[in-house]
């Protein structure tokens, strides 16, 4: 069998295979979901135990978030905030806190609200808020994101607020590695001028050297998340489902196409309605972001 | 012929109806799985009573509807996030 002869059994109604593409037989497809079912449960158990091989690019980085928070502030004529090392401190206490009981929300099961982190952090506030994020690949799609839910945006653009405070931290939330974005917006009760503010923050580290040490490496740990897998699996699985999806919808098209023109009687099912509905599940497929907002 | 447009009429409600669930139930990735079932499971269905009311169907029909309607939901789980 020549690779023509081969590729026209697979692919076109012919004589050789009854008349319908061999890659739509019944035994075909039940080949597609064992594979698929195989893959499926494969690369879920190659991502747990080898991340390093097989899992989410992800490159987060606070000062990317920074830049990009305030480059939609100033795009709307709205003032830039300032990183606040207390605000950081809540959000990182936050995110340790997510991890540390499990869960993805804004008040913890034990009904701790944000707010009790901002205060706990030293951070006395007239108006506080919070923005979360998990599983993003990007600092920028982190903030993009935000900006296109309006709960989030009005975070994001608040008048009201004069500091932000971040936390990117990497953990296992509900049995999934997942990478956490904290984000803590605030004003203080009384703002301090940006001098006043440099000189109590400033001698302050300076002077515990070791603490300074200390909280400079705390910082950096909740700074950013890099990873970068052999194989990203985002990428991977999209491909091969698209190209998948893709080539089906091929050989439907044609086959609908050959079968009517042909007028070839067979029991089989509707192609233009296998069509529709590969095309429908294309459109959700597209949809889907790995990353979700709180 | 009209009847065959009426059936795909009937098919597009329902996957219009799921995508439009879909999207409104997005973030919410256990809601979107449901969503992705309950429309596989009615186009398998609507396959079924389409070729019934045909009086063509035929038991590799149904197992051709069944199948594609397991690789749908396994190439949508693959990219669904946990």
């Amino acid at each position: 069998m020549t690779i023509f002869s081969l590729a026209v059994h697979l692919f076109l109604p012919h004589h050789s295979n009854n008349h319908r593409p061999k890659a739509l037989h019944i035994d075909a497809l039940f080949i597609y979901v064992l594979l698929f079912g195989l893959f499926y449960f494969g690369t879920n158990a190659l991502e747990r135990r080898m991340p390093d091989v097989l899992g989410y690019a992800t490159d987060i980085h606070v000062e990317k978030l920074i830049a990009a928070t305030n480059a939609k502030r100033q795009a709307a004529g709205l003032a830039p905030l300032s990183l606040d090392a207390e605000l950081s401190e809540a959000a990182r206490k936050k995110a340790a806190d997510m991890f540390a009981k499990n869960y993805w929300a804004h008040n913890s099961p034990t009904g701790r609200t944000p707010w009790e982190f901002v205060s706990g952090a030293g951070y006395s506030y007239t108006v506080a808020g919070e923005n979360l994020a998990k599983n993003f690949s990007d600092s920028q799609s982190v903030v993009d994101a935000w900006m296109a839910s309006s709960t989030h945006r009005d975070n994001l653009m608040k008048v009201g607020y004069r500091d932000i405070g971040f936390a990117v931290v990497n953990g296992i939330l509900n049995g999934e590695e997942t990478t956490l974005v904290v984000q803590m917006f605030g004003s203080r009760v009384r703002p301090q001028s940006r001098e006043q503010t440099q000189k109590v923050t400033v001698p302050l580290l300076a002077a515990v050297s070791d603490q300074a040490s200390a909280v400079k490496a705390a910082a950096s740990a909740y700074s950013s998340v890099t990873k970068k897998p052999w194989i990203d699996l985002g990428v991977f699985n999209r491909t091969i489902v698209y190209v998948f999806i893709g080539v089906l919808l091929g050989v439907f098209g044609v086959d609908a196409w050959l079968t009517r023109r042909r007028r070839i009687v067979r029991v089989s099912g509707h192609s233009i309605a296998h069509i529709a509905f590969f095309v429908a599940l294309l459109i959700l497929i597209s949809s889907i972001q790995r990353g979700s907002l709180l | 012929m009209k009847k065959e447009w009426f059936y795909l009429f009937i098919l597009f409600i329902i996957l219009a109806g799921g995508i439009a669930t879909f999207f409104a139930t997005a973030g919410n990735t256990f809601a979107q799985r449901i969503v992705g079932v309950v429309t596989t499971v009615s186009y398998v269905v609507w396959g079924i009573l389409h070729h019934s009311l045909k009086e063509d169907l035929h038991v590799k029909v149904v197992i051709e509807y069944v199948l594609l309607g397991c690789i749908a939901l396994l190439l949508l789980f693959i990219i669904i996030p946990s």
